[in-house]
C-alpha cells in the first residue's frame, strides 16, 4: 500500500517534449529511494508527478491504494496536506513569517496550528534551531533555512517525504546535515523518502537507487 | 488566511499605505461631496415641502374655491398617510404703510394648523408666530415685504385684495425663509382673510403635510381621481428642481466613481505586482495542500482589509469634515438661509453608500489578481525557480 507508478509518461511544453516514458515503480512504505540521473534525465519531474504536484500525461500514480489522478481537487489538497511533505532545492520560506510560523504553515491549513506547535518547536530544536525559532528567514543561514523547510515538511508527520535536490544549494557540510536529517526521519519515524539528487555520494546513502536516463528507468 | 494576508500587508508598508490612501480619499471625498450636495438638497426640499406643503388641494379652475372642503377634511382626517393639513384662503394683495406699497400674496390660515403643516414658524426672525393666533387683525410679514414697507413690529399695515374694503393689520411677526417667493407673502388669520376677500366660509387651498413626502406624487395622482379639485405635489410644482436633484446625484456618483476608479486601479496594480513577487510563496503553499480557494482568499483578504480600513477611515474623515463644514458661515442664501451656515447632510445612508462603494471597488480590483494567483501552476513556478 505504498507508492506505485504504472506506465507513467509525461510531456511538457508546446510542441510537447517527452520528459518521462513508460515508468513503472513501486515504493514500499518506509523505503528510502534515491532518483538519480544527469540534469534533464527527468528525476525531478518524476518526483513531482509521484508527489501529485504535476499530473502525468499517461499512466497512473497510486498512493496508499488511491489513484491520485482520480481524486477531486479538494481531496488531493487534503491528502497532500496530511500525508505528503516536500523539500525543494531552495527553501521557499515565507519571508514575512518567522521560522516557527513557517514550520506551522501546513498545520495552519489543517486547523491544527496550536496542537502542532510543540511538535514544530521540537523539530526545530532537533535540527539545531531551538534558539532561532522566532527569527525571520533572512536572519538565518542557507543551511538553517533548509532545515526550517524540512521541519515544515515534517510537521504534519507525513507518510511520504519528497525531496528535490535538497542539498543542491548547500555546501557539503550543510548538505550532509540535511541528508542526516532525511535518513533519521526515514529510520526513526518510518517516513517513506523519495529523494531526487544528482550527487552520487548522497544517493548512495539511500536504501534504493533508481537511475534515470532520458526519462526512462535505466537501473533500479 | 487573513493572518497571512495581514503579514503581507504589513511587510509592504509603503504600498499598503498608498492603496489605503486611495480608498481613504475616495471615501472621504464621496462622503463630503454627498454631504454637501444632499445637505443642499435637503435644504431645498425643506424650503419647497416644509415651507409650503407636500401637497396642495386646489380648486378645479383658477380663481375659484374648493367646492366641498368638508368632504376633503373628513378624507384627510381619515387618511393614515396625512400628518396634518391647513385650509387656506390665498389671494394677491397690495400692502401699504405710510405711503409705501408692496404687492404680495396674502395667506389666510389657522396659525396653529399652519405651523403643523409647514415650518414657517421656524423662520420667524422678529416677534412670534404664536402671536398671530392671539386674535384678529394680526399679520406675519415676509422679510421682503417688510423691507419694502419698512415695517416694524406693532405697526399697522393696510392690506387690500380688491374684493372687499382694505383692512389694517398689526405686524406681530416677521419671517425670513430665504426664498423670495416665500418672503413676499404675509399670513393673517383665516377669518380675517375671508372678511377681506368677502369669501364667506370658503377656502381655495388645502395645504397637506404627508408623513412621507416622497409619496407626494403618488398620493396626488390618487386623490386627483376623487373629485374635481386639482391635487398638486411639491415635485410636480417644481419639476426643474427635481431634475436638478437627479443631475446632482449623477454628478456626485460620476465624480466619486472617477476617484474610486483611480484607487481601484492602484490596488489592482499593486496586488498584481504582489502576485508576481509572491509566486514562490503561492507555489509552496499549494505544495502544502493549500487549495485554489485558499490562495484566492489570501489576496481577497488583502483587498477586503484595505477596503474596510480605507472606508472606515474615509467615513470618519468625511464625518469630521462634515461637522466642521456645518460651522462654516456662508453668509445667507442659498445654502445657509436661516442658519447662515453651510447645510451639510450627515445622513447614515451617505456613509453606508460610501463604505459599500469602497468595498465593491476594492473587491473588483482584487478579484483579478487573486484569481490569477489561485490559477498559478505551482510546479511551473518551482521548475522556473530551479532553473
Amino acid at each position: 500500500m505504498g507508492l506505485s507508478a504504472k506506465n507513467l509518461g509525461k510531456s511538457i511544453g508546446d510542441p510537447p517534449a517527452r520528459v518521462l516514458s513508460d515508468i513503472s515503480l513501486d515504493v514500499a512504505p518506509g523505503e528510502f529511494v534515491a532518483l538519480t540521473g544527469r540534469s534533464g534525465s527527468g528525476k525531478s519531474t518524476l518526483l513531482h508527478v509521484l508527489g501529485s504536484l504535476d499530473p502525468a500525461t499517461e499512466g497512473e500514480v497510486w498512493v496508499e491504494g488511491r489513484e491520485i489522478g482520480a481524486m477531486r481537487p479538494d481531496e488531493l489538497c487534503h491528502f497532500r496536506n496530511r500525508r505528503m511533505g516536500f523539500v525543494f532545492q531552495f527553501h521557499y520560506l515565507l519571508a514575512e513569517l518567522n521560522a516557527l510560523e513557517n514550520v506551522l504553515m501546513p498545520a495552519r491549513k489543517a486547523g491544527e496550528k496550536d496542537r502542532r506547535r510543540p511538535h514544530a518547536e521540537a523539530l526545530l530544536r532537533r535540527f539545531g534551531l531551538g534558539a532561532k525559532v522566532h527569527r525571520l528567514p533572512r536572519h538565518l543561514s542557507g543551511g538553517e533555512q533548509q532545515r526550517v523547510a524540512i521541519a515544515r515538511a515534517l510537521v504534519m508527520e507525513p507518510g511520504y517525504l519528497f525531496a528535490d535536490e535538497p542539498t543542491g544549494a548547500l555546501d557539503s557540510a550543510n548538505g550532509q546535515v540535511v541528508m542526516d536529517i532525511l535518513m533519521d526521519c526515514n529510520r526513526r519515524l518510518g517516513t517513506t523518502v523519495v529523494l531526487a539528487t544528482h550527487d552520487p555520494e548522497f544517493a548512495s546513502l539511500a536504501g534504493r537507487r533508481v537511475h534515470l536516463v532520458d526519462g526512462r528507468v535505466k537501473a533500479d | 488566511m487573513i493572518s497571512l494576508a495581514l503579514h503581507y500587508l504589513a511587510a509592504r508598508k509603503k504600498q499598503t499605505l498608498l492603496m489605503l490612501l486611495g480608498i481613504f480619499f475616495g471615501t472621504a471625498s464621496f462622503t463630503t461631496l454627498s454631504g454637501l450636495l444632499l445637505g443642499f438638497k435637503d435644504y431645498l426640499v425643506n424650503q419647497l415641502v416644509n415651507n409650503s406643503a407636500a401637497l396642495h388641494v386646489e380648486p378645479a379652475r383658477d380663481g375659484g374655491f374648493i367646492a366641498h372642503p368638508g368632504a376633503w377634511y373628513r378624507r384627510l382626517d381619515a387618511d393614515p398617510g396625512v400628518a396634518a393639513y391647513s385650509p387656506q384662503l390665498v389671494s394677491p394683495a397690495i400692502l401699504s404703510l405710510d405711503g409705501r406699497t408692496a404687492s404680495g400674496r396674502l395667506v389666510g390660515c389657522d396659525p396653529g394648523r399652519q405651523a403643523r403643516v409647514t415650518t414657517i414658524g421656524d423662520y420667524v426672525v422678529k416677534g412670534s408666530w404664536a402671536g398671530l393666533a392671539g386674535g384678529t387683525g394680526r399679520l406675519a410679514l415676509g422679510a421682503e415685504l417688510r423691507r419694502t414697507l419698512g415695517a416694524e413690529l406693532g405697526q399697522k399695515v393696510v392690506a387690500s385684495s380688491g374684493a372687499g374694503a382694505p383692512r389694517a393689520f398689526t405686524v406681530v411677526a416677521v419671517f425670513q425663509t430665504g426664498v423670495r417667493q416665500g418672503d413676499t407673502q404675509a399670513y393673517v388669520p383665516l377669518a380675517d382673510a375671508r372678511r377681506l376677500d368677502r369669501a364667506g366660509g370658503k377656502v381655495n387651498d388645502i395645504a397637506v403635510r404627508l408623513k412621507d413626502y416622497t409619496r407626494a406624487g403618488k398620493t396626488a395622482g390618487a386623490w386627483s381621481r376623487l373629485g374635481p379639485e386639482r391635487v398638486e405635489s411639491w415635485d410636480e410644482l417644481n419639476p426643474s428642481i427635481v431634475n436638478m436633484f437627479k443631475a446632482e446625484d449623477l454628478v456626485r456618483f460620476l465624480a466619486v466613481g472617477a476617484v474610486m476608479l483611480v484607487a481601484a486601479f492602484g490596488i489592482y496594480n499593486v496586488l498584481s505586482m504582489t502576485v508576481v513577487q509572491k509566486r514562490m510563496d503561492i507555489a509552496i503553499l499549494r505544495s502544502m495542500g493549500y487549495s485554489f480557494g485558499d490562495v484566492l482568499a489570501l489576496f481577497l483578504w488583502q483587498g477586503l482589509v484595505l477596503g474596510a480600513c480605507g472606508a472606515a477611515l474615509g467615513c470618519l474623515a468625511g464625518w469630521g469634515l462634515g461637522l466642521y463644514l456645518r460651522t462654516v458661515s456662508f453668509g445667507g442664501n442659498p445654502f445657509g438661509a436661516g442658519t447662515g451656515r453651510l447645510a451639510v447632510s450627515l445622513s447614515p445612508s451617505i456613509f453606508i453608500q460610501a463604505a459599500l462603494l469602497a468595498l465593491l471597488a476594492t473587491c473588483l480590483a482584487t478579484l483579478l489578481p487573486a484569481w490569477a494567483a489561485g490559477k498559478l501552476n505551482p510546479i511551473e513556478i518551482i521548475r522556473a525557480g530551479a532553473e
